[in-house]
């Protein structure tokens, strides 16, 4: 059992405070994603679950025990770094297989093992080339396979596709999915990208300035925000946010109201209305985005069939139901609406 | 990373100088650096007669000699000299380059009290000549009663070596990606093995340019031998090079013969080490 409990966990390097007191709580066997703007402490956050940075305060336990003095090899964790720290005089089987002969397992046991990996991922004609003489794909896939080796309790990722172009990126993601289906290990994993973050999660972290934003299923966080952060965050293209004393919505709560470019059709008749001029009109084929700019000055993004006649420089007016704006308060916390 | 700077530093040339400029300066360097050496060799070769008369010539049928080599090899302890000075080299670059990386390691790796501090006050060991305490050197080694031993060489030798070595072995590895040593940590590995097996081979190329720094000195000092160990059976090359060469009469022949086999040694432990150079950078690519 690899549950994993974060309680208030704080991070300072010298008077600097990073991490400022995170509680998290991850089941065996969750895929679990922090997400986060860069420099938020997503990095940090890992790496003291790793045991690679000191915890400066708080309790940190996996399957049920203290580790917060245990050393990373202690832990039964794997972690896949960015630059996937493949050990570059090493053929991939000697990557694979470097931290398994420190375990003293026998031979027969080390080569069955990296075998099984290399079949899993499709290293096996690779084994005997240098990381030099690999594309960045397949180096991605060396890295995770010195991971799976060791059959660890935890795999921790830190944004492993960042290093890889678009195509591959999407690739590797399915397969990292399809790895989690099949191992069922727990597992943490840091990206910046919401779309990753979305698309892999059982559970979603977000983090902003070394804080939780919010803790939610995907889902969760897109239907139900819990602050501005949250809901500008999650999903693309961005929520658009309205000052709510320019619409039907001004009230003495709400000062924010936010609606999903998904969730705004071209109509006359609807609970939200808002006309303007089309500045640019992106076609992406299945949809297409307007850029509008409403009659107060405010820039608003709008997802259209992809059919969509709007033309640049036309006034058209947008409109959404009640059911699917967002209210926030003054503090930019979630409300409900009058 | 070595091939990009290199690429890139060419290209630059390029322009200006074109391929031909650049190999024109380079061919004239050499010509210049290797001049000497080749004086050396083949005036070795020939009659005394024949070095005088025309120092500039190759040996040819009349003045082909090797009376210097026979003199040399005949007269004196050669072979015990050239024992001597090899032994003393190996040694004091074994024990240099295994205590330096190692220190060099500690320094880049490990917070510790004190590090910095260490750091400088090794890097001070760079810019004092070692020379400036040959008196109390002499009096320490006579006090250990190490006089006239190759033990003694070889510890002024190290501790000449060291500084040097730490700081540039400290700078290469503070280079190495932290990845590398904490996904060799987080997979359980030792200290111990993350420095001999991913450390050392990663620093090979920079180990391999140490040792040719560390070595070509040693090889050639005078100094030492001559204050700590002029014994007989302790001269090292250099030193016993020193007999043939006479307050009035130098006997040219049998000093450039000497010169000439002491290059060997050195040339069999430079091309060892810049084999690893050349393999260091072409294997670079870490990432
Ligand atoms: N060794 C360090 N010393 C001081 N500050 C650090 C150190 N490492 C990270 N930080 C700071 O901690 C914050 C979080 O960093 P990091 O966890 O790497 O962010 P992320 O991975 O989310 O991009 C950043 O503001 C960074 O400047
Ligand atoms: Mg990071």
């Amino acid at each position: 059992m690899a549950n994993i409990k974060l309680d208030a966990i704080q991070k300072s390097y010298g008077t600097i405070e990073v991490i400022h007191g995170v509680d998290i709580d991850i089941k065996d066997g969750e895929f679990c994603v922090f997400v986060g703007p860069s420099g938020c402490g997503k990095s940090t956050l890992l790496r003291m679950i790793a045991g690679l940075e000191e915890i400066t305060s708080g309790e940190m336990k996996i399957g049920g025990n203290r580790v917060n003095e245990l050393p990373p090899a202690d832990r039964g964790i794997a972690m896949v770094f960015q630059s996937y720290a493949l050990y570059p005089h090493m053929s991939v089987y000697k990557n694979m297989a470097f931290g398994l002969s420190i375990k003293k397992f026998s031979k027969t046991d080390v080569k069955k093992r990296v075998h099984e990996a290399a079949e899993i991922l499709q290293l096996t004609d690779l084994l005997t080339r240098k990381p030099a003489q690999l594309s960045g794909g397949q180096r991605q896939r060396v890295a995770i396979g010195r991971a799976i080796v060791r059959d660890p309790e935890v795999f921790l990722f830190d944004e492993p596709l960042s290093n890889l172009d678009a195509a591959l990126r999407v690739q590797t993601r399915i397969e990292i999915a399809k790895l989690h289906t099949k191992l069922k290990n727990t597992v943490i994993y840091v990206t910046h990208d919401q779309v990753e973050a979305m698309t892999l999660a059982d559970k979603i972290v977000v983090l902003n300035d070394g804080r939780v934003e919010q803790i939610g299923s995907p889902l969760d966080l897109y239907d139900k925000p819990q602050n501005l952060f949250v809901a500008g965050f999650i999903g693309s293209p961005k929520m658009n946010f309205l000052k709510a004393s320019q619409t039907e919505f001004s009230s003495a709560s709400v000062e924010t109201i936010g609606v999903r470019p998904e969730h705004l059709r071209q109509t006359t008749e609807a609970d939200l209305l808002l006309t303007g001029t089309a500045d640019v009109v992106e076609r992406l084929g299945d949809v297409s985005y307007v850029y509008l700019t409403t009659t107060d000055g405010t820039n608003i993004i709008i997802a259209t069939p992809g059919a969509s006649k709007v033309e640049p420089g036309d006034t058209v007016t947008f409109g959404a139901d009640k059911q699917s704006l967002h209210f926030f308060n003054a503090d930019g916390i979630r409300c409900e609406g009058d | 990373m070595h091939m990009s700077i290199l690429t890139s530093a060419s290209r630059k040339i390029n322009k200006p100088l074109g391929k031909l400029g650049v190999h024109t300066i380079l061919l004239c360097y050499m010509i210049i650096a290797l001049w000497p050496i080749f004086l050396v060799i083949s005036n070795a070769f020939k009659s005394r007669k024949a070095i005088f008369r025309d120092p500039m010539a190759l040996p040819d049928v009349d003045s082909f000699s090797i009376v210097g080599f026979e003199k040399v090899l005949a007269r004196s302890n050669f072979d015990l000299y050239f024992l001597n000075s090899f032994t003393v080299m190996t040694v004091s670059l074994a024990i240099t380059l295994v205590a330096g990386a190692m220190a060099a390691w500690a320094l880049s790796e490990y917070k510790f009290r004190g590090n910095t501090l260490l750091g400088l006050y090794l890097a001070i060991g760079i810019m004092v000549p070692i020379r400036l305490g040959s008196v109390s050197i002499l009096k320490l080694i006579v006090d250990l009663d190490l006089t006239n031993t190759l033990t003694a060489l070889i510890l002024v030798y190290v501790a000449q070596s060291l500084p040097l070595t730490i700081f540039i072995l400290n700078e290469f590895m503070s280079q190495i990606p932290k990845d590398l040593k904490e996904a060799a940590r987080c997979d359980g590995v030792s200290e111990y093995r993350i420095f001999f097996q991913i450390i050392l081979p990663l620093t090979r190329p920079a180990i391999a340019t140490v040792g040719i720094f560390t070595m070509v000195p040693v090889w050639n000092d005078l100094w030492f031998p001559l204050i700590l160990a002029p014994g007989e059976s302790t001269r090292t090359v250099t030193l016993g090079v020193q007999q043939f060469v006479g307050q009035y009469v130098t006997d040219w022949n049998a000093v450039l013969a000497s010169l000439t086999l002491a290059i060997i040694p050195i040339m069999i432990v430079y091309l060892i080490f810049s084999r690893q150079l050349i393999r260091g950078i072409t294997s670079g690519a870490v990432k």
